[in-house]
């Protein structure tokens, strides 16, 4: 075990490097961020002065190279647009990322996790017949969508939770009404998805063999339903989460640009508006870190939940 | 008797309760929407208009304009500048406060400037190495003497930018240059920052001190709201959600795809007005279908500004004559007598006459085997300039030239633009004086950058530098008119349509009148006066 997880964490190194080349490349090939911020104040020469003296004059390889080792020890360098210091930047939003994320994160799994085995309990009943028609109308909207969808009908027309921002602490409502739309807008389209996943392997699993078995020896329903089928239903769901946590973040971008919520997400969109190529690398390469991590997390919980899983 | 004493309790008490009421409404907090959070804070770093907005509630320039674009001193009490332009001898008031509580001083004022000249990629008319101030001197604690390399008639102008605001010396000095507009900003404005929490709001308070507002505002000082706090949306829909629920009072940056429906909800008030920022078409002089005069007059006659106003700007931009309009210091009335009729027929006739016919009937003209197309450049992440480019395609279309539409982000649309690559392009530009505006624009020094026109004459360049350089008003204004004439007439620029400044405010929102008596709307007016009411 020991050793896998060491070898997943080193896994961990060329994907990073992968990710940061393709971003670097990326944002390099997009123009010049000296004049987008400088344009039409700055005459040629003085635009040639600050990219020098932003190290923009250098080949691109010199340029990643430097910035790769000085990332390596923990240096993401400094804006461009503000001159502050990217990791600091990064430290001031990435709770509000986690904090949102987290909780999308969990109204996705309440929300599916009972529906799906309902659902599947309950095949073809008035419940899941709607459920299905619902899983397919949540999985089939944007996310931009659906959050105006929902400012328009709360905040708008029942004027009972804030249209945007982000408020005090979440065990206050001061704090909490601020997070549930960006929540359920990021944490039911997913949900629904997890849902159908769910359905469908407990349908599967729940005419089993084993399963006959558990109800031949007279248990509970519920006992049969959780313990047994939905336990292994479980792998799937884990393998669909880790798949859909990059989506999450994917989602976040979105979602946080559409409630201001000052997460990650809003400083990532605003500094490739700007061409903010040392912001936009550092937040690329902190999600990659959390979702390369996360991934790992999960790869873990396969173990626990399938002991014939072995890893060495 | 009694029922004397009773009555006059009861008037005190009524009158106490009227006072505290009256300034209960003047106290409170105005929450201003932005739909864009500022870099910085620091007026010498910054090039962003928002930053810009905001930080001039906190920091304030020597000069600043009025309702008719005159400069008038705000942090002086009186100025003597040289006939030949050599020096200028400032006299400061005494007792001005910054927010830290020293009072300011010539020092504060020198380092300012120096700073100012050392940091600000705004700093290229003033500094001494671009032929401007090379010499500060301080005789006495509210004296200040600018020594001059050559005449700066604009000076005065660039010293009303809140770009070179004062700020005190000591807390310069003492404050690490990283916090300088992040967590720190210290000035004599009347707002002074509390606290700024990345990617959600800046919070200002009331600066008790301040009396210094100039005269044409009727508050001196201090402001009538206690907190002023920008609350960062920068999403267009979530913005008008913002003012539609009321939880945003008063907005600068309201989309004009949301005007109408904003303009009609009973509880705000919706208000546009001219920007000196611009949007028009530029051809590429470098390119040999261009040069020809006909051609270029073809191509203007057949752009309808109004159409591209009312489409592409949801009917609140307006249509311009020349390159500067009326927001913009320097504007001449005459253009609009200049500027090239909206006339496809003219068009027709004038592609005619250079051979240019559709002889297949597909509705392109061509001339000697080769179709009519021009390769159009504009932005593709501007809403307002996507739209101008699809509108001008379509109406060229109509005269018979095929427009090959080329869409692309600001940075990579200006670099096409500069580098030659382009045929027609539709461009912005915002300046709020004329004069430096033009000059970068169409002046020689700027072909092969960001003269996108890639032409310029001895005699526009002799204006441009004369309506730069004179000390005579009269000398400045003539030259300016000329070049503004000259623009238009060669058909190489052709204005469109100016963007237009939006607000919306809640109706509890008073002293929004006398705001809008100034045509820019500034941010001192609205600090001192905006408050609820």
């Amino acid at each position: 075990m020991l050793q896998y997880i060491l070898r997943r964490t080193l896994y961990i190194i060329p994907i990073l490097l992968g990710v940061t080349i393709i971003v670097f490349s990326l944002m390099h090939i997009s123009g010049d961020p000296v004049k987008l911020i400088y344009g039409t104040n700055l005459t040629e020469e003085m635009l040639q002065e600050k990219r020098h003296e932003l190290g923009l004059d250098q080949p691109i390889y010199s340029q990643y190279f430097n910035w790769v080792s000085s990332a390596a020890v923990g240096d993401l360098g400094v804006s461009i647009r503000t001159h502050a210091n990217v990791w600091d930047m990064i430290r001031s939003r990435i709770g509000a990322t986690l904090e949102l994320t987290i909780i999308a994160l969990f109204i996705t799994l309440l929300v599916s996790i009972p529906a799906g085995i309902i659902s599947a309990v309950k095949r073809y009943t008035v419940f899941d017949q709607i459920a299905r028609i619902f899983a397919l109308f949540w999985v089939s909207m944007p996310y931009f969508w659906l959050g105006l969808i929902l400012m328009l009908i709360f905040s708008i027309n029942l004027n009972i939770l804030p249209v945007s921002g982000r408020g005090g602490p979440l065990w206050t409502w001061e704090g909490l009404k601020y997070i549930i739309l960006p929540s359920l807008t990021l944490g039911l389209p997913p949900a629904a998805l997890f849902m159908r996943i769910i359905r469908s392997n407990m349908l599967e699993i729940i005419n089993e063999d084993y399963v006959r078995t558990a109800r031949s020896k007279g248990l509970r329903e519920y006992n049969v339903v959780i313990k047994h089928a939905f336990r292994n239903a479980l792998i799937s769901v884990v393998t669909l989460l880790g798949l859909r946590i990059p989506w999450l973040f994917g989602g976040a971008v979105i979602t946080e640009t559409v409630f201001a919520w000052p997460g990650m997400g809003r400083l990532l969109v605003d500094s490739i508006m700007k061409r903010d190529y040392p912001v936009v690398q550092g937040v690329v390469l902190i999600i990659a870190i959390l979702v390369v991590l996360s991934n790992i997390i999960v790869d873990f919980a396969y173990a626990y939940l399938d002991p014939r899983i072995r890893y060495d | 008797m009694k029922f004397k004493k009773v009555s006059i309790i009861l008037l005190v008490v009524s009158l106490v309760f009227l006072l505290s009421v009256s300034v209960m409404a003047a106290d409170g907090e105005i929450i201003v929407g932005i739909g864009e959070e500022p870099d910085t804070l620091d007026p010498n770093k910054t090039t962003r208009f928002h930053s810009y907005m905001i930080l001039s509630h906190i920091i304030e320039p020597l000069f600043t304009l009025d309702n008719e674009y005159n400069v008038v001193p705000l942090l002086l009490e009186s100025y003597d500048w040289a006939e030949d332009g050599s020096k200028m001898t400032v006299e400061l008031k005494e007792g001005i406060k910054f927010h830290n509580g020293t009072e300011m001083t010539s020092e504060d004022v020198k380092a300012s400037y120096e700073r100012y000249f050392e940091l600000s990629p705004m700093a290229n008319y003033l500094p001494g190495d671009k032929g401007g101030i090379y010499q500060i001197d301080t005789p006495d604690k509210y004296k200040v003497v600018f020594h001059f390399e050559n005449a700066k008639p604009l000076a005065l102008y660039h010293m009303a930018d809140a770009h070179v605001g004062i700020m005190p010396k000591e807390w310069i000095e003492n404050t690490a240059d990283n916090e300088i507009g992040i967590t720190k900003l210290v000035g004599t404005g009347p707002l002074q920052l509390d606290e700024w929490i990345s990617g959600e709001e800046i919070i200002m308070s009331r600066f008790e001190d301040y009396n210094h507002g100039p005269d044409f505002i009727s508050n001196q000082g201090p402001t009538k709201t206690a907190k002023m706090i920008f609350r960062v949306v920068p999403e267009d829909a979530t913005m008008m959600a913002e003012l539609m629920s009321g939880n945003v009072d008063f907005s600068f940056d309201v989309p004009p795809s949301s005007v109408d429906v904003l303009s009609k909800r009973d509880n705000l008030r919706v208000e546009t007005a001219p920007t000196y920022s611009v949007q028009y078409l530029a051809m590429n002089m470098k390119r040999e279908i261009i040069q020809d005069k006909k051609m270029r007059l073809a191509v203007a006659h057949a752009v309808n500004k109004e159409q591209i106003a009312k489409a592409a700007w949801f009917g609140v931009g307006q249509k311009i004559y020349g390159l500067i309009n009326k927001a913009t210091i320097g504007y001449w009335p005459g253009i609009e007598d200049v500027a090239y009729k909206y006339n496809p027929e003219e068009s027709k006739k004038l592609l005619s006459e250079l051979g240019w016919e559709d002889n297949d009937g597909d509705g392109i003209r061509e001339k000697d085997g080769e179709e009519l197309s021009l390769t159009l450049i504009t932005f593709s992440n501007i809403d307002q300039w996507r739209k101008a480019g699809e509108i001008v395609q379509s109406q060229l279309a109509q005269i018979g030239i095929k427009v090959e539409l080329e869409t692309a982000e600001v940075g990579a649309t200006y670099d096409r633009a500069e580098t030659a690559d382009y045929d027609i392009g539709i461009f912005r530009n915002t300046w709020w004086l004329g004069q430096p505006y033009l000059r970068f624009l169409t002046h020689s020094s700027g072909i092969g950058s960001s003269n996108y026109g890639q032409w310029s004459s001895p005699e526009l360049d002799k204006n441009i530098e004369t309506a730069g350089d004179s000390m005579s008003l009269e000398e400045r204004t003539e030259a300016l008119n000329r070049v503004q004439e000259i623009v238009v007439e060669t058909g190489i620029w052709v204005p469109l349509v100016s963007n237009a400044k939006i607000i919306a405010a809640k109706d509890d929102v008073a002293g929004l009148d006398e705001l809008l008596s100034h045509p820019w709307w500034p941010p001192l007016m609205r600090a001192l006066l905006l408050h609820k009411q």
